[in-house]
């Protein structure tokens, strides 16, 4: 089973603790951001005021369980731009709204751009035009972060909540980075003088929404340092071919890790779930890493994991009312890892019962005999509290692999509303798709 | 662990007969789907592997008590038989094969309602556990679904004299449980039953279904005609009007709140009867007593489910063990296996 310290964060001032909520009231962000940070609400016209004023109102001024507000939890000024009421026959698709347009044309003039905070209706995300992605994709050309929050988040979940799930993803939009984690990943290998922790992931994406009809293939990954530094993110989208897709996400590989310095001895450990990535792209991905190693020289230990996020295994405990502890982890045989990213952790414990994560050792260039299981496990455990989408304790999957169906569908969406758009223009240094 | 252990008796082997990939490869892929088809639908039990897994080579394996069983599109020098240990990584398909048969033939209180993209098979517990607000007008039914599959696992038993690994094999069944909530009337229906348009107002710019024949999509409700009788609906591509009998509510009954509540009280059927069968069913919130109406997380939820899941497993997997094939008795452990810490 992981130690407890696996689990700790790192918060402003170097402080650890192990609740997120905690750690940011008491310590703020592990980074700040510098000046201010400027919001503008987009709202429909007529309908939430009152959620949504009660909603402006603990972000600038909190409550006991957000105390001080966004300034006093992000230690950052926040300051709350003039809002932006969008008429009710233009709710599917607020670009139509003169007033908006007209805001949007100032806005992306400016050299610090407000985050936009949008209330949008509860549309499925994958809807062709749904305002989510619809939005998004424009917002993201002028370099405008954007937050959305549907109607039914406003009617039915606590406000307090989701001002502070919602402070944290524009603190981390913004460029801040609200914890590390306290414990580095270890060397799977013993002799790694850095770990870094890579997500990776490919999407078929239809031709139509819920269509079964494939055109386009996305992809993306997502690159962390050992102590849960977002390096870089990148995401692509190719023609619905397995060449194209593989040679992108070659190259990706390559870009990313190209820009950072690893020492001469790097660890990596590979993180991917869903069927599309199979033999021909792990060897593939084996035969890139091989390629940076003599490119620049450097000794690459690496393996490659296969999460499956929905296994028939269950384990219980026989006390602590059956929840088993978060950390624990069963080896199955040679090459699957069970491990518990939920259970029981200081008193508290996760709503329900608990499913756990399936790792499958599928490639490495070590001996599987030689590869230290707590350092896989770590990887998985320790990611799974790196969700800057909220505060909340309990998170089952790592970030690695967390937001892969969103990434992939908001990239080929962008791409399909901006033709014209580089996805290479998109920020790679922090989480805009939050 | 939800794992119970397969053990055996007989023969220490089981016969299958085996086709080379070399032969499959040359199968057009309309003939592969095909034999696949013919097998499936002849519940002949068969392991298909496509590259090599321990020491089993790429190939077909059919298993068949009938000696004289002819594979179609092979011609007998094709076909070998072959001799597996009745605790090996192939023989794991013919027992998910026969369990499933006999599940499937013995156990009127169960129906298959297909298998998961990890290929665990899954049946339905025929009554439904719950319905609301009525049982004979079901807005929402709840049901109890179980699935199982069976896994291999190859453990290190010790070296033989020349130092050379002695492999042991093992089979495990792994039945899991959850909550499957169907909706059964449409909006048509309720505005029917209860002649109260204003109630359908309330779900202006919900998610809804939209059913027609036998499909169905997710779609936003964004206006009710009442002289026409029907709705509005925002659909991924494109806008549709469509007779309020093709919209059916989402699975998940706390999006709907007002709504039912409303509905709850023309029935007098509770929402909070709702919300307390779905909380309780699904193992997160404990009902809600008396006048206190903020819901209390479930305490001992994992203890509670292994009780029930114990108890369904011995019900619909004990109970068809012992499992004869070929002179190999298979039975299975009664209880869950017991993990120690290491």
């Amino acid at each position: 089973m992981l130690g407890e310290n696996f689990f700790s964060l790192r918060f402003g001032g170097n402080n650890p603790h192990i609740i997120p909520k905690r750690g940011l009231i008491d310590h703020g962000p592990f980074r700040r951001i510098e000046g201010s940070l400027r919001v503008r609400f987009i709202r429909p016209e007529g309908i939430l005021e009152e959620q949504i004023n009660k909603l402006k109102d603990v972000l600038l001024k909190g409550n006991d369980k957000f105390p001080g507000g966004f300034e006093g939890v992000y230690r950052v000024k926040l300051e709350m731009l003039k809002e932006v009421i969008i008429r009710k026959d233009k709710l599917g698709n607020p670009l139509n709204d003169d007033k908006f347009k007209k805001i949007l044309c100032e806005d992306k003039e400016l050299s610090v751009k407000p985050i936009y905070v949008i209330v949008v209706p509860p549309y499925p995300r994958w809807f062709k035009k749904s305002p989510y992605c619809l939005l998004k994709a424009y917002l993201t050309r002028y370099n405008i972060m954007s937050q959305m929050v549907t109607f039914e988040t406003l009617y039915t979940k606590s406000l307090v909540d989701t001002a502070f799930n919602m402070a944290n993803a524009i603190f981390a939009k913004a460029g801040g980075e609200p914890w590390r984690l306290w414990n580095k990943v270890p060397s799977f290998s013993g002799s790694g003088e850095r770990v870094i922790i890579i997500g990776t992931g490919l999407s078929n994406v239809p031709k139509e929404p819920g269509h079964v009809e494939y055109n386009r293939y996305a992809g993306f990954v997502v690159l962390y340092s050992d102590e849960g530094q977002l390096l870089s993110i990148k995401t692509f989208v190719t023609e619905y071919s397995r060449e194209s897709a593989l040679k992108e996400l070659k190259r990706v590989i390559i870009e990313s890790l190209n820009k950072f310095s690893v020492g001469k001895e790097v660890d990596i450990i590979i993180h991917y779930s869903g069927k599309n990535i199979g033999g021909l792209e792990e060897k593939e991905i084996a035969e890139t890493l091989k390629e940076i190693e003599r490119a620049r020289d450097i000794r690459v230990k690496y393996i490659v994991l296969r999460i499956i996020t929905n296994p028939l295994y269950r384990v219980f405990s026989l006390s602590e009312n059956g929840y088993p502890p978060i950390g624990l982890y069963i080896q199955i045989g040679e090459k699957l890892i069970l491990t518990y990213t939920l259970g029981s952790f200081s008193g508290m414990v996760p709503l329900g019962v608990p499913t756990p994560l399936l790792l499958s050792l599928r490639l490495s260039n070590i001996p599987l005999e030689k590869v230290d299981r707590e350092a896989l496990v770590a990887s998985i455990c320790e990611f799974a509290r790196l969700n800057w989408r909220g505060v909340s304790v309990f998170n089952r999957e790592p970030v690695t692999i967390k937001y892969s169906r969103l990434l992939a569908y908001l990239a080929a969406s962008i791409k399909e509303e901006m033709r014209d758009l580089d996805l290479e223009s998109l920020p790679s240094d922090r989480a805009w798709f939050l | 662990m939800n794992a119970m252990k397969i053990n055996f008796s007989g023969k220490d082997h089981i016969v299958a007969l085996y086709v080379g990939l070399e032969s499959i490869n040359r199968l057009r892929s309309d003939e592969k789907k095909k034999l696949k088809d013919i097998l499936k639908s002849g519940d002949i039990p068969y392991y298909w592997a496509t590259s090599k897994y321990l020491e089993y080579d790429p190939g077909l394996y059919v298993f068949s008590e009938d000696s004289s069983l002819k594979i179609p599109f092979f011609s007998d020098n094709e076909i070998r038989v072959v001799k597996l240990h009745p605790l090996s990584y192939p023989v794991k398909f013919l027992l998910k094969s026969l369990i499933d048969y006999k599940v499937r033939k013995e156990l009127e209180k169960v129906e298959k309602i297909g298998e998961n993209k990890e290929g665990s098979i899954i049946y339905r517990f025929v009554n439904p556990l719950f319905s609301w607000p009525l049982k004979e007008w079901p807005i929402y039914k709840f049901y109890r679904r179980v699935y199982f599959r069976i896994e291999h696992i190859r453990q290190l038993g010790g070296y033989d004299a020349s130092g050379n690994p002695i492999y042991i094999d093992e089979l495990y069944l792994l039945p899991t449980m959850d909550l499957q909530v169907t909706t059964e009337v449409s909006l048509g229906n309720i505005v029917e039953r209860t002649n109260n348009w204003d109630l359908l107002f309330l779900l202006i710019n919900k998610r809804i279904i939209v059913r027609e024949e036998r499909k169905q999509e997710i779609g936003l409700l964004i206006d009710i005609n009442r002289k026409k009788k029907t709705a509005s609906i925002q659909l991924s591509k494109e806008s549709v009007e469509v007779t309020l009998d093709k919209v059916y509510l989402q699975t998940n009954p706390t999006w709907y709140g007002n709504f039912l509540n409303n509905i709850g009280s023309l029935f007098n059927s509770s929402y909070d009867k709702l919300l307390d069968s779905f909380g309780l069913m699904t193992y997160r919130y404990e009902p809600t007593q008396g006048a206190q109406k903020k819901r209390k997380a479930f305490r001992n939820a994992p203890a509670i489910y292994l009780e029930h899941l114990e108890r369904i497993a011995k019900e619909v997997f004990v109970n068809v063990f012992p499992i004869s094939y070929l002179d190999v008795n298979y039975t299975i452990s009664e209880h869950f296996i017991m993990l120690e810490e290491v």
